[in-house]
Formats: C-alpha cells, structure tokens, sequence
C-alpha cells in the first residue's frame, strides 16, 4: 500500500523530474532565429506551415508513445497526448492535412533537422549541438 | 313546445365553448410558437455543441472538407434551414438558402483550440422556419380539434342529460298537468327517480295547488247554484207580486219593472222593448211635475214617501189611482236609486171621495148639509171679518111644502126639493154658500163690501122670481112654490153664526107671519 502510493506519485512527478527542458531547433540555414509558442503551435498542428511568405517548414515529431512527445504538446497546447492523437485522427479522413512526420528518438530528431533545411523538430536540451539552431525553449517550469 | 329546452341549453353551452376553444387555441397557438421556437434554438444549441469541436478545427485549419462535412451534417436536421461556416482565413461554405436575410439566424462563435482568446470563425444556423411554423400550426390544430371533440362530448351529453333528467320529466308533468281541467279529480304522478330533488317537490306543490284548487271551485259551485236558487225565489217573488215594483235611476228613468207594475201603469209589453231606457216616470202620472218634485223630495231627504197619485191614463173613462210607497235605495254603485212599490187604489180612491161627499152633502139635492154648512159659514164668517165685510145669511123656507107632501106624496115632494135647489144653486155666484138645513129649509150666505141693502134686496128679488117658474111634477101636474125668507147681516145682527142664525130665522117667521112669499130684515129688539 504504502510503495503503490509513492510509486503513484513518482509517477505524477516523473516528466518534472526526470525530463530536463526541451528546446525547438531548426536547421540554421533556415534563417530563423526565433519562433514563438503561438507559431511552433499553428507548424505542428498543420494550419500556417510557413513563417515566412512561400517558405514552408516540415515539423517532426517523436514516437506517439514518448514521453518528450507528450511532454512537448503538454507544454505547447496545453492538452494530452491523446487530444491531440484524435485532432489528427479526425483530419485524416479529409485528405488535406496531415500529421508531422515522425523520427525515433532526440538524435534521429537532431540528424533530421541537420539535414533538412525546412525541417522543425523539438529534442531534450542534454541532446543539443552546434548544428542546429533553438527558436524556442519549453522549459521545465513554464 | 317548439323551442325545446334541452336543446337550447346545450346550443348556448356548444357556441360558448366553441367561443372559448376559438379564444384558447388562439392564446395557445401564439404561445406554443414562442415555445417551439425556443426549443427549436435550444435543439440548434445542442447540435453546435456536437460538431463545436470538428467545426473548430475546421476553421482553425481553414480545413474545407472538414468544414463541408459539418455544414452538410447540420443540414441534415430539419429544423434547420441554413447553415454556414466561414473561418477567418477566408473559408465560406454555406448549405441551404441565402443567408444574406439574417433572421432568427443564429451565430456561433469559433475559437482557437489551442488558445481560447482567437476568434478563428464562426457558424451561422438558422432554424427552419416553415417546419416551426408547420409544427406549431399542426399543434394548435390538434388542440383545437381535442378541444372541439371535447365540446361535442359535452353538448352531446349535456343535450342528453338535459333531456333525461330535466327536460323529459317536466314534459310528461306538463303534459299530465295539461289533461286535468280545474276543478277535476287528478294529480300529478312525479317521474321515477325524481322524488326527491326540485321536480319532485315541483309535482307535490302542484298537487296541492290542484287540490286547493278543486276544492275551491267546488265551494264556489254550490255557493253559485244557492246563489242562483236564491235568485229565482227573488226573481219570482219580484214577479209573481201582486203589488207593482220598479227601480228608477237618479233620473227618476225606470231601470226594471215587474209584471205587475207594467200591468197597473199600463205600459205595453211591445212597447216597453223599444223604449223601455225612456220611460220617464212622472209621465206616466196626471201631474208629472208634482211627482217629479216629489221624487226630487226623497232623493233629497232619503225619507221613505207614501203617496197617491193619479196616472195619466184612464180606464174606461174613469181616473185610475196609485197607492206609492217610495224610498231610496243605495246600491253598491255611487248612484242613488229609489224604488217603488205601488197599488192600484182607483176603487179605493173613490169610495173614500164618496164617503166625504157622503158626509158633507145632503143626498137628495146634493147641497151642503147643516154640519157641513155650518163649517164653511164659519169659515166665511171669520174670512169676512178679516177682511171688514159683511156676511148675509139668508135662512129660506119653502111656503106650503107640507101640503105638496100631503097632496102629491113623497116622490113629489123631492122632486120639488131638487128643482128648487138647483134653481137657487145657479141663482148664486161660485163663492156662495147654499145649505140644506132639513126638511124644505134652505141657508143662502155671501159677503158683502158695504152694508147695501139695495143689492141685497136685488138678489132676494132674483131668487123669488126663480121661484115663480113652475115646477112639472113626475105625474103630468106642476106647481109653484114660495118661499119666506129672513135675512141677518153681521156684524150687526150677530158676531157669530149661532146668533146670525137664530137672527134671521126669528126674521123668516117675520116673513111667514106677514103673509108668506116675502123677505124680512132681522130687526134688533
């Protein structure tokens, strides 16, 4: 009984504990030096793919099942995982719009944007490097 | 019984209620289109609820098929009319009519799923405005057709419960009521089952008002026919009487006669017919205007009158007379009447005058005799001395009546008595006096202005010429006859008659002695 409740709140208490910040990066060819939460949100929900007139940016995600995934939406939208899950759910059947592609983990995320230049994609800031530029930063306690 | 009353109360109770199903179904269609509207947008409240989300993503997305699927989803439902979606983004999908006319068009804000501040789009619904109205139409219509099936229920059962309970029951009592006749044996059977509410004490209160009635009737009945016997009697009494009896009205006209009377006054039945209003009393009478004064009289003092008079009409030439017994009778009318009774007196009347005449006059010559004479000397005695005249009396003796008697018997001797009689009566004036005082003595007396002797002797002269004519005696002879006479003149020769007649008697045997056929002044001692 008394394990089941400490294991209830370590697992209430993980993502805070165990994930670090996570940071939006594209690639830095991209000319993009900053985005904002409102804009990072329209890219990944598929409604204004574009910052900039004609410039079309790609957004990757992580496995549906992830943590840093849920973590991200949770952040950004302020929803779950799985409310999110059902919005691409529904708008599959209409053909038009579609989700972001997804990659593996945070170093196939960093390879991705490295190499792509109209990618976007979010990784835990322990994985950072050079190569990629951050336009925003989710962090832990926002 | 044309205008049946169950009939007309069930009539006035359907067009009332017809009125207030008209009136409430009114009232009822307004407000339930209030209410179906509101429920109606109620409804398209909660089908924007269902598809808030996908129409939210929609327009967040500006995602078009998405948008078409909800549109198209809303306009499936009937109640709605028009649906459109349009996003910020400059998405516009409309299914249905224009929506240009925005009435009762309903508008549903979309927001930003990710951030609830951003207004991405919105919805506009209108609800169907035909199918509202179709419904509510139809609702008043089965109101008003539940409302009407109710009135004709209840005029029906009105209509027959009327009839059963109130209508049925007084008809067969009218009914019942209208054999009986007044004052006939009968009564009124109260219909079953109403014993005991109104219509049974209805019946009772008209049997009793029967009874009552009969029995009053019945009373009024014999009173009538005692009334009527009671009449007869009167009837024939006033008849059958052997007195006449009639009623004059304050204008002394004959209101009603019997036989009797007509008989006695002689009016002739046919006549009486025609003119029976006119017949004016007193006219039947010889002096109407005493009678009608008469009349006048007791109406006037109310005093009961007896009377005789004389009618108008003679019978075989001869006075007929009435014994009248007037008195007033009031009536229950204002006017006074009187009423007569009458008897024919005619024979009565004239036997009374002969008795009188009988009394006063002496039966052979038919002159006054002494007791009667007497009287009207002194009457004319006291007349003379009021007036200062002077009375000569004459006392007048027949010169040899008792031979006349001796020789040529009674017979002549009246026969004598008589002639001279009217020999001295058409001697004198009117005003005179001529007395039999007995046997062959006669009394002449009249006044005189002055004492003149020449008139006296004037008539003595007169009546001693009269004498000298014979007289034809009944056997073929005739006489004449003297007379002595003494004369006494008051007040000298006597202030009262006693004196004047034992005054001129004394001068009459101065006469006789001086030789008969002669006249002699009483001459004082």
């Amino acid at each position: 009984m008394r394990y089941q409740i400490v294991i209830t709140v370590l697992i209430i208490l993980l993502p805070v504990y165990v994930l670090a910040d996570i940071v939006v990066v594209v690639n830095p060819n991209s000319g993009i030096a900053e985005l904002t939460r409102h804009q990072i949100i329209d890219i990944y929900m598929g409604r204004n793919p574009g910052i900039k007139k004609g410039q079309v940016l790609q957004p990757f995600d992580h496995p549906l099942n992830s943590v840093v995934r849920a973590e991200f939406y949770y952040k950004t939208t302020g929803k779950p995982a799985s409310v999110i899950n059902a919005y691409w759910a529904r708008l599959l059947f209409t053909g038009r719009a579609s989700p972001p592609r997804l990659v593996e983990d945070n170093k196939a995320m960093l390879k991705t944007v490295r190499e792509n230049p109209a990618a976007i994609g979010y990784l835990e800031q322990k994985y950072l490097n050079e190569h990629v530029t951050v336009v925003y930063t989710l962090e832990n306690n926002e | 019984m044309n205008n049946k009353l169950h009939l007309h109360v069930a009539r006035i109770i359907t067009l009332g209620t017809i009125l207030f199903a008209i009136v409430v179904s009114t009232i009822f269609y307004y407000y339930s289109r209030s209410v179906q509207q509101s429920i109606m947008e109620k409804s398209i409240q909660q089908l924007f609820i269902t598809v808030k989300s996908t129409a939210t993503i929609a327009a967040y997305l500006g995602n078009e098929e998405l948008a078409k699927e909800v549109v198209e989803g809303l306009s499936k439902n009937d109640i709605v009319s028009a649906t459109a979606l349009t996003s910020v983004s400059g998405l516009n999908v409309i299914v249905g009519d224009q929506l240009s006319e925005p009435v009762g068009t309903m508008f549903f804000p979309l927001y930003n799923p990710f951030e609830a501040s951003e207004r991405v789009g919105e919805i506009q619904i209108r609800p169907n405005k035909a199918l509202l109205n179709q419904y509510v139409k139809s609702s008043a219509l089965e109101q008003l057709f539940i409302l009407l099936t109710l009135i004709l229920v209840v005029a029906v059962l009105v209509l027959t419960m009327m009839r059963r309970v109130l209508t049925r029951p007084i008809q067969s009592i009218a009914a019942s009521l209208h054999k009986i006749k007044p004052g006939e044996a009968g009564q009124l059977v109260c219909p079953k089952g109403h014993e005991n509410n109104d219509i049974g004490h209805l019946v009772g209160d008209i049997n009793k008002l029967l009874v009552s009635t009969r029995n009053t009737i019945e009373q009024e009945r014999q009173l009538r026919s005692r009334v009527e016997g009671m009449e007869k009697h009167f009837r024939l009494i006033f008849e059958r009487a052997s007195a006449g009896i009639f009623l004059l009205d304050s204008s002394f006209h004959l209101k009603s006669s019997n036989l009797a009377f007509k008989k006695i006054a002689g009016i002739v039945e046919s006549e009486r017919r025609e003119s029976r209003k006119n017949i004016y009393l007193p006219e039947l009478f010889f002096d109407p205007h005493t009678v009608k004064n008469l009349l006048h009289e007791i109406l006037k003092t109310n005093r009961q009158t007896a009377c005789d008079l004389r009618l108008d009409t003679m019978v075989n030439g001869e006075e007929r007379w009435l014994h009248c017994l007037f008195s007033t009778v009031h009536s229950d009318q204002e006017e006074t009447m009187i009423e007569g009774l009458v008897i024919d007196v005619t024979e009565r009347t004239f036997q009374m005058e002969r008795i009188l005449f009988e009394s006063e006059h002496d039966p052979l010559t038919q002159l006054f005799n002494r007791r009667a004479g007497e009287q009207l000397l002194n009457i004319m005695l006291t007349n003379a001395r009021k007036n200062g005249d002077q009375l000569v009396l004459m006392l007048i003796d027949l010169d040899g009546f008792k031979e006349v008697n001796d020789n040529f018997g009674h017979d002549a001797g009246d026969i004598v008595l008589v002639e001279i009689a009217n020999r001295m009566q058409t001697t004198i004036r009117k005003e005179d006096i001529l007395i039999r005082l007995g046997g062959d003595e006669f009394v002449i007396a009249f006044t005189l202005r002055n004492e003149d002797r020449d008139e006296i002797d004037l008539f003595v002269e007169k009546l001693q010429n009269r004498f000298k004519t014979q007289i034809n005696l009944n056997n073929g002879q005739s006489i004449t006859i003297g007379s002595s006479i003494g004369i006494a003149v008051s007040p000298h020769d006597g202030e009262n008659i006693e004196t004047l007649m034992t005054n001129a008697d004394s001068a009459m045997y101065q006469s006789k002695r001086k030789g008969k056929n002669c006249a002699s002044y009483y001459l004082a001692a």
